[in-house]
């Protein structure tokens, strides 16, 4: 969990390549020799096809994000040559809230979800060190 | 025994050196090197454990490897948080010596000879780039390749120096904004696994104490097993997480 949101790590290496004076195209390859997660072998597939000229709708539909969706259109105009770094800088703010708040939702989770290792395992193990002894004592009494 | 496993001790980092020039050279692969250090570890203890015999002796060699093949890694460990922690400074620290006037270059020599300890790596990498890059940074971590590779690009440019560290920076600093942010959400269930721990290892000795001879082997055993699956189990909570956005 310790790493960026794979659509905000791709925002922002978007923005890094243009605010850098490089192009989109420059900024696509650095981002796709980067770490590898789930966005970067999508955005390569997508790449691919679109340098080939076919239709890529059935893998931006794919993504179940709505911010990976969006990032690939802004992305696709961008390589058609439009100026896109005012519309990834506004993205960049709702992303931005998007993870926090999905962050913020793991948060109030995780305490929950640490219970089950903890009463299923640690208190059973805590339990026989405790009672063990205790028994067989008890039944070398008996 | 002691100068058999200095001897022992030297030996193995000499084979481990001459493994590293191989992986470096792409004679054998990042796998095959790791394999190879574990063997050329075990091959340098055992044999002398074997010739001293006992139990102890055994102990002593086992404990020799581990701290061999253990501190290394420490080291290492310590040098990558220690730049993580200290990466976005030395980027405030390059953007303000811009700022005033100085080059870039001059701002790299702060890092390298200042007051302030930016730590290992990022001395290596301002070093490396000073050194017009004569050597390549050999590291494979990601986040120090990356701002190696950002910093030489600084280097190489002519213009809008400041820029670039600047944007660099922002990036460096959401990062670690979210970094921080997914830490703390784990660092809960992680502190409740380590006071349980310590617990479980009072119990321990509690039980040793006073009920040495009653103490069944096996119900330790299993004890003992479910305890470690429930550390392992909360320890890896937060790893596995699948970004929804």
């Amino acid at each position: 969990m310790e790493s960026l949101s794979p659509s905000l790590k791709l925002l922002l290496s978007m923005k890094l390549s243009l605010e850098r004076g490089e192009s989109l195209r420059q900024g696509l390859q650095v981002y796709l020799s980067a770490d590898a997660d789930e966005l970067t072998v999508v955005v390569a597939q997508w790449l691919a096809l679109r340098e080939q000229g076919v239709a890529t709708a059935k893998i931006k539909n794919s993504l179940k994000s709505q911010y990976r969706r969006v990032l690939l259109e802004v992305m696709d105009r961008g390589l058609r040559g439009e100026a896109i770094l005012p519309i990834l800088n506004t993205l960049e703010v709702e992303i931005i809230q998007a993870c926090t708040e999905e962050l913020e939702r793991r948060t109030t989770i995780l305490p929950m979800k640490a219970l089950v290792p903890l009463l299923l395992l640690q208190f059973p193990a805590l339990a026989i060190l405790f009672l063990a002894p205790l028994f067989s004592e008890l039944l070398k009494s008996i | 025994m002691f100068s058999a496993s200095l001897i022992s001790m030297f030996g193995w980092m000499s084979v481990k050196r001459i493994f590293s020039k191989w992986s470096t050279a792409k004679i054998i692969s990042d796998e095959n090197f790791f394999y190879a250090e574990i063997l050329a570890l075990f091959l340098s203890f055992v044999p002398l454990a074997l010739r001293f015999g006992g139990l102890g002796t055994a102990v002593y060699f086992l404990l020799l490897m581990v701290l061999s093949a253990v501190i290394p890694s420490i080291i290492e460990w310590r040098r990558k948080s220690e730049f993580n922690d200290t990466v976005v400074s030395a980027m405030d620290a390059i953007l303000l010596s811009l700022k005033a006037g100085r080059s870039f270059r001059d701002s790299l020599m702060e890092i390298c000879q200042g007051d302030v300890d930016y730590g290992f790596y990022l001395q290596e990498i301002s070093t490396l780039i000073l050194l017009r890059q004569t050597f390549s940074l050999k590291n494979t971590d990601r986040r120090i390749q990356r701002v190696y590779f950002e910093l030489k690009l600084a280097d190489q440019s002519t213009h809008r120096i400041a820029d670039r560290i600047k944007s660099f920076r922002y990036q460096l600093k959401t990062e670690e904004l979210f970094r921080q942010k997914s830490r703390m959400a784990t660092l809960q269930a992680r502190a409740q696994s380590i006071v349980v721990g310590i617990l479980y290892f009072l119990a321990l000795i509690f039980d040793f104490l006073n009920f040495s001879t009653n103490l069944d082997v096996k119900m330790l055993a299993i004890s003992a097993l479910l305890f470690t699956l429930g550390t392992l189990w909360i320890w890896n909570l937060g790893r596995r997480h699948q970004w929804k956005v």
